[in-house]
């Protein structure tokens, strides 16, 4: 939406707007990761992240649920401002889903407990409710006979679905990908973005996602941002991304990668 | 006529079954062999030599004192039955050791990650020094140390309640039995087992039904519930079933009467055990929290769950994976480290043993507290083991 121009106070209470950021930058030590990102992502949006290694998407993602702080600049998260405030990080933490590049999933927990862990703890809904939506869950990423496993009983694509199905079983408003498919073997890269797609092609919830897999943005994407040595050099609609990009950085990065 | 020995179709000699059974067969031949060698020797030997052996001595009155004991003992008791009371003795300093050498080392793995800079420097510092000067020399160390206190009214006294000094030694309050204490603490061990099965079911509860059941406050407050009413029902019958006794100085060298007095050999060996172990189990605990990937909290973390959710659901369970086998052998050495006792002239096991070759033969009282010794460490392995199959989990 509006990359260029500054991102105005009213957007940031635009209800529209699900994620603003303004001017963020990061700094790990003295390596400045994050050069001043300004974006907002709306509401029902699907918004897919590329860019080189070491680009600071991860850091960007990671800060919006803060798991990264960062130390210059605001970011809004549903009307919540990102600050040190315990209580306004747990309130994102649970409307935001996070999906990791490794699974991350809990290998001492069953595949029905790892799902129903947050529920129950945090949102404190009853064990047999949790349990009947995990689920539901599993059957929409298309494993509900995995349920009484543990993680290491699967494969990587299974357990990617996994986590894919305990973070929406907090029934976050956002979800996070960090490059979910990238530890995957070429035959479990299609499931997992099949699930991804379907959720995408819902429009229940705002999707972040970084990844390499310039098929699945092509299809679902309704923007493609680019990052860049910490910041954001494109931000496109698929169509004119690929097609018709501004800048010489995407048309070489596009090269190297496809 | 040519050789066809198979098994399934396969030449004997390269079926892998039979070869790993004939290994078996052969190296248990061997080991037997190498035994029954060495122990006709042996017997041989005291046989020629005359050495004496056998278990008669055990009935004998053992008519020499031991300095400190945990159960009752006169000289005019039985060798087996000082073999009782020494092995208490270890007993008690294992117990002890590996109950407060826990608990240090955990508050120290957990300080040296903290972010805070220097209390993580200075629990580094403690597990370097301590893990790396011989035990014996420590005990030395805090032996000569407590050696050194001023006497009885000079020494140490803490809170009016706690004496430190070089004759008595170190003396704390106590409780002391007083109206059938042993009923009283079954009415609290049936109070904790009940704690215990409400703390479950207010979990399911809270579980089932999504309302907060505070289970923890639940099984707290019916253990103290429990004990209180037990208590007050013996002050209704008639006395209280523990009185506390604190110590008090006494008579004209003021030493302190009441409470409960351990020798300072007992102290030194207890502090050098539990110092010396608890900078082993600090690196354990340390090396176990740090084994679990940062992803695993950041996960948890991501789904909204709290700091102090994410250490109870994610971070301990599989750290304590990780903890519990080595903790376990920390245990075993402790308890064999309690031998050093010997040193520093605090009666366990082994230096009871000791003194008792004088008298008795010494093969057979080594083999008796070898077997001892061997017993501790197969009692810590098991309850180790019962409780790693617990937390065992499959996958991962
Ligand atoms: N915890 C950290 N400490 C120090 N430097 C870090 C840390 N995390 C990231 N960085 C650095 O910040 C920069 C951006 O990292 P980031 O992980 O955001 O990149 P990325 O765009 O996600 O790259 P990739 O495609 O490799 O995942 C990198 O140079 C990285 O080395
Ligand atoms: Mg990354």
């Amino acid at each position: 939406m509006a990359t260029e121009a500054a991102v105005t106070a009213q957007e940031a209470l635009d209800q529209d707007n699900i994620i603003v950021a303004r001017d963020v930058h990061k700094w790990f030590g003295n390596f400045h990761a994050l050069r001043g990102v300004t974006t907002t992502v709306g509401r029902g949006e699907v918004v897919v992240v590329i860019g080189p290694s070491g680009s600071g998407k991860s850091t960007f993602i990671r800060t919006v649920n803060r798991l990264e702080q960062h130390q210059q600049g605001d970011i809004f998260v549903d009307g919540v401002e990102m600050t040190d405030d315990v209580r306004n990080i747990d309130a994102i933490r649970r409307e935001v889903g996070m999906v990791f590049q490794s699974f991350n999933l809990f290998p001492h927990l069953t595949v029905m407990r790892n799902i129903t862990l947050a529920p129950t703890k945090v949102r404190k809904t009853p064990m047999d409710e949790a349990e009947a939506s995990a689920l539901k869950l599993l059957e929409r990423v298309g494993i509900p006979e995995q349920a009484e496993k543990y993680p290491g009983e699967l494969s990587g694509g299974q357990q990617q679905r996994v986590a894919i199905a305990r973070a929406l079983a907090m029934n976050p408003k956002i979800m996070l990908f960090d490059e979910p498919t990238s530890a995957l073997d070429p035959e479990m890269i299609k499931e997992v973005l099949e699930v991804m797609k379907e959720l995408a092609a819902s429009h229940q919830m705002t999707i972040v996602a970084i990844t390499h897999e310039l098929g699945f943005a092509r299809e679902v994407a309704d923007r493609i941002v680019m990052f860049d040595e910490g910041q954001i050099v494109e931000d496109l609609p698929p169509d004119e991304f690929f097609n018709n990009p501004r800048h010489e950085r995407v048309r070489r990065f596009l090269s190297q990668i496809l | 006529m040519r050789l066809s020995l198979t098994y399934q179709g396969i030449p004997i000699w390269r079926h892998s079954r039979i070869l790993s059974w004939t290994a078996q067969i052969v190296s248990g031949v061997l080991v037997v062999a190498a035994v029954a060698f060495f122990l006709s020797n042996v017997s041989s030997a005291i046989v020629q030599r005359d050495i004496p052996f056998g278990f008669s001595f055990l009935n004998r009155e053992y008519s020499t004192p031991i300095s400190e004991h945990l159960l009752p003992y006169e000289e005019s008791d039985t060798f087996a039955y000082a073999f009782l009371v020494a092995a208490t003795n270890t007993l008690m300093v294992s117990v002890v050791g590996v109950i407060l050498a826990t608990a240090l080392g955990i508050v120290v793995g957990a300080v040296q990650l903290s972010g805070n800079w220097v209390i993580s420097k200075v629990a580094t510092v403690y597990v370097e020094v301590f893990r790396n000067v011989p035990l014996i020399v420590q005990l030395f160390f805090w032996y000569i140390l407590l050696l050194g206190l001023p006497p009885v009214r000079e020494g140490i006294i803490l809170f009016n309640a706690i004496y430190l000094n070089n004759n008595a030694g170190l003396s704390f309050p106590w409780p002391e039995g007083q109206q059938r204490p042993g009923l009283w603490l079954l009415c609290v061990v049936l109070a904790i087992a009940l704690g215990v099965v409400t703390r479950v079911l207010l979990e399911r509860r809270e579980e089932r039904t999504g309302r907060p059941s505070y289970p923890w406050l639940g099984a707290i407050g019916v253990i103290i519930a429990g004990s209180l009413v037990a208590w007050l029902v013996w002050v209704a019958i008639g006395d209280a079933p523990y009185v506390m006794s604190v110590p008090a100085p006494e008579g004209r060298f003021g030493h302190p009467a009441g409470g409960y007095t351990i020798s300072i050999e007992l102290t030194a060996l207890l502090v050098g055990l539990i110092i010396y172990t608890a900078a082993f189990i600090a690196e354990i605990v340390r090396g176990g929290l740090q084994s679990v990937s940062r992803g695993q909290s950041e996960a948890s973390r991501s789904l909204g769950l709290g700091t102090m959710q994410t250490l109870r659901f994610v971070t301990f369970p599989q750290a304590l994976r990780v903890i519990v086998p080595p903790l376990i052998s920390q245990y075993l050495n402790l308890t064999k480290n309690s031998s050093l006792a010997l040193a520093i002239g605090y009666a366990d096991l082994t230096s009871v043993a000791k003194t008792m070759t004088q008298t008795a033969p010494a093969v057979t009282i080594f083999l008796i507290i070898m077997g001892i010794y061997l017993l501790y460490s197969l009692a810590y392995s098991l309850i180790g083991n019962l409780y790693n199959r617990h937390i065992q989990f499959t996958g991962g």
